[in-house]
């Protein structure tokens, strides 16, 4: 690789020993995917039928469906995380004690708990008040997905914003207390705006990896894209098995994740050039560069 | 100041509006007449359109053993029978408000439901059977050979099935997904030996399967399905009388070995019918 | 169901079922470690089909669900004939899908190391093991240990999508007990909460003083 600073420019030993390692390695390459080809075909996977059948109208429909479902929540638990969450960091930086501690304690609560608990005990909670009634429930099986993400989402969201927040330097809210702002005038007009631009990266990336979460629905029943996609292989007259079911969704699924992942990180360089113009001439070290970029993709949980 | 406001206060209702969209789910169409007697020469009957050999919706028209049922009991009656899905959340409304005039739809008989609805019938009993591999490899015979460490066996988490297993085969090994046909996946990899349910979801599992999977026909529950009419309904005592007509002249078993027997190698008796009030 | 009556029926279930817990976040946690080691040495070899792959694996499993990884490790698999036990898959399935992320870690560990000092380590004639050795590793692994701790932390809470294939850790026991309308369903979310609380606040905390312990004062 060109531009890698640990490695010395490779003398002639060093080229011959990187063409043998490449050799060895596409050798090794070729053979796996040979085994997995042979695994494949041995097994039946690779006929036409079991892949073509997944572009049925019928089935394409059923899991257009999935996918619109996973968007929905998606988009619903997104937009509510980030203003619940935006409420939580401005609380978090509010001078009343309780108030902050109120913040810390539900940010570090639902932070460190399990999303998929969460959306057990908010669906469970929601049919045993329902039972108690005995009426409908309330919250039905989408509303308890979004509003287990928002629980979770907004924690994290409220983090980012406050780091968004101690990000700006000092000089700024210095500047608008010398100028007789009050506090909340300096959050509004000043600081605030600043940070949450700063943020947008990072909550845009917040965003893939909350699409990727909703698959979780699937437990308590949400009609979501890994729902439908399961569901396929046992869907009307058709020839997909679990392979093709799952693997596709994999599929449409890291192209959905990879393209949000995608934008965070566009916006991110297109940010990070605004603001290294201003703080060139006090940070000269630049980091090192392995030659690869950052890979493209979304948060563990 | 304003602007910063405004701008969750939109995000949010943008939130709503996204959730709004598309929120009809399991809305069927209410044509509202209201009578409680079949009005006129249509009986509408109120159906499963997804419940394999019992009513599935297909190009030709609904089919299965609940739709033949109804077929037949429109026929008795002279009327041209009109199907309406209904599914398990709604089925109590639809008779309530003249939806539909009758409900056959794998509907068990219980006494939270008398309180709604009446039921003729019951028509057929089902109950909570076991699947297992085609040809029986492990011999499986019925819930006691389930009671054993060395048989797997496979039903949904927090279902009465599962409620079932543990309290009449405590010992069992018991592996839970949250779907049927994960259980009947696992099986055909070879993860379980077992899956156990009622017999109406099995077999509507074995009848996908292709002959892959088989039932051991010897439930361990009984689950009598009724056919749900309004309440004081004179449809009901009816429909018993029909019904009786057809255990007794072998249509009831004719229908059955051509929708259920497809997969079921055993016709059951029919069940005694409660003509209690008629 | 009083507290005590509680405790009587499901103290054992509740004992197993974090134990399998705890033996899953650890022995995947062990793996994505290894993983990761490995992974991030293609990525930064000057090998070019070794630097690819890796790339390949680490976007594969970031941008795909967790849900959906473990579906195609135990029936997708499965169908080609690769059938393994239900906790076996998970441990491996974790392992791989928390260790691309490690990967990312410790990549970014070695890219905080400042340029210049990698070029000031070779122009006193360090050799690239050497300059790993004694300038990069020391000094990556210190801005690591945060990051490294929020993937304990992220790993130990996807253990429960496991429950998904049939482990019966304390996410699936929580199902269990929702179900049992006896149980309470504020209680057992109270309960099981508290089991993981129980774990993962002192992870985060020991993490966080790990951190600034060795945190690099610039």
């Amino acid at each position: 690789m060109t531009g890698n600073v640990l490695i010395e420019e490779l003398g002639p030993r060093g080229r011959r020993r990187v063409r043998v390692g490449t050799g060895l390695a596409t050798v090794a390459a070729v053979l796996v995917l040979f085994w997995m080809y042979g695994r494949l075909d041995g097994n039946g996977q690779l006929e036409a039928v079991r892949w073509t059948d997944l572009f049925d109208s019928a089935t394409l429909r059923f899991l257009g469906e999935g996918l619109i479902a996973t968007i929905r929540a998606a988009v619903t638990a997104g937009v509510v995380a980030t203003v619940v969450g935006f409420a939580f960091a401005l609380m978090r930086l509010s001078k009343s004690r309780p108030v902050r501690t109120l913040a810390v304690g539900w940010v570090e609560l639902f932070r460190a708990l399990p999303l998929l608990l969460m959306i057990f005990g908010v669906f469970f909670i929601d049919t045993s008040i329902a039972r108690g009634r005995g009426g409908d429930a309330l919250l039905g099986t989408f509303w308890s997905v979004v509003v287990a993400l928002v629980l979770y989402n907004s924690a994290v969201l409220s983090e980012i914003f406050r780091a968004g927040v101690r990000s700006l330097d000092s000089g700024q809210s210095e500047a608008a207390k010398a100028v007789g702002m009050t506090y909340w005038q300096m959050m509004f007009v000043v600081v605030l705006p600043q940070a949450v631009r700063r943020m947008v990266p990072a909550i845009v990336a917040q965003m893939a990896t909350l699409t990727k979460d909703v698959s979780l629905g699937f437990v308590i029943g949400y009609e979501e894209f890994v729902r439908r996609g399961a569901g396929t292989a046992n869907f009307g007259d058709t020839e997909v098995t679990n392979f093709q079911a799952y693997v596709s969704i994999g599929i449409v699924y890291f192209i959905l994740v990879w393209a949000m992942a995608g934008l965070a990180k566009r916006l991110e360089q297109r940010q990070s050039r605004a603001l290294k113009v201003a703080a060139a001439d006090r940070d000269p070290d630049q980091d090192l560069d392995l030659g690869a970029g950052d890979t493209l993709g979304a948060g563990p949980a | 100041m304003k602007r910063m406001i405004r701008i969750p206060l939109l995000l949010l209702a943008f939130a709503m509006f996204v959730a709004a969209c598309g929120d009809d789910d399991d809305t069927s169409s209410d044509d509202g007449t209201g009578g409680e007697t079949p009005s006129g020469e249509t009986l509408k009957v109120g159906t499963k359109y997804d419940q394999p050999l019992f009513g599935v919706n297909t190009p030709d028209g609904v089919v299965g053993f609940d739709a033949e049922i109804a077929r037949f009991i429109a026929d008795e009656l002279g009327m041209e029978v009109a199907f309406q899905e209904a599914v398990s959340a709604n089925r109590e409304t639809f008779l309530e408000n003249g939806t539909v005039d009758m409900v056959v739809a794998t509907y068990t008989i219980n006494d939270e439901r008398k309180e709604q609805v009446d039921f003729a019938g019951p028509y057929y009993i089902a109950g909570q059977d076991i699947m297992v591999e085609a040809g029986n490899p492990k011999g499986i015979t019925g819930i006691d050979d389930l009671d054993s460490a060395d048989i797997k066996t496979c039903t949904v988490e927090g279902s009465t099935s599962l409620a079932n297993l543990n309290s009449m085969a405590p010992d069992a090994a018991v592996t839970t997904f949250d779907t049927y046909s994960k259980c009947a996946d696992a099986m055909g990899q070879g993860r379980v030996d077992a899956v156990t349910t009622d017999n109406v979801i099995l077999l509507g599992l074995a009848d996908e399967s292709d002959g892959a999977y088989e039932l051991v026909e010897n439930p361990f529950t009984d689950e009598p399905y009724g056919i749900g009419v309004a309440k004081g309904s004179e449809l009901r005592c009816q429909i018993n009388e029909i019904l009786q007509a057809a255990y007794d002249d072998g249509t009831w078993a004719q229908i059955y070995e051509d929708t259920v027997g497809a997969v079921a190698s055993v016709t059951p008796d029919p069940p005694a019918i409660d003509n209690e009030g008629c | 169901m009083s507290w005590s009556e509680f405790f009587d029926e499901y103290q054992d279930p509740l004992r197993e079922a974090t134990w399998v817990t705890v033996k899953l976040a650890f022995s995947s946690f062990g793996l994505a470690l290894l993983v990761g080691v490995i992974v991030v040495s293609f990525r930064v070899s000057p090998i070019p089909p070794l630097v690819r792959v890796a790339g390949w694996f680490v976007a594969a499993f970031r941008n795909t669900p967790l849900l959906v990884v473990l579906f195609v490790a135990l029936f997708g698999l499965g169908d080609l004939g690769l059938v393994f036990d239900f906790y076996p898959t998970a441990v491996v399935a974790l392992g791989l899908y928390t260790g691309a992320y490690m990967a990312e870690v410790l990549r970014s560990g070695i890219n905080a190391v400042p340029r210049g000092q990698a070029e000031a380590g070779r122009s006193i004639g360090l050799g690239f093991a050497q300059l790993m050795r004694f300038v990069v590793i020391p000094q990556a692994v210190r801005t690591v240990i945060g990051p490294i701790g929020n993937l304990f932390v992220a790993n130990f809470k996807n253990t429960a999508v496991a429950s998904t294939i049939s482990v019966f850790e304390l996410t699936a026991q929580s199902q269990r007990m929702f179900n049992d309308a006896s149980a309470g369903v504020w209680r057992v979310l109270a309960v099981i909460s508290a089991l993981y609380l129980l774990f993962l606040l002192p992870a985060g905390a020991v993490f966080r003083r790990l951190e600034a312990r060795f945190a690099i004062k610039r």
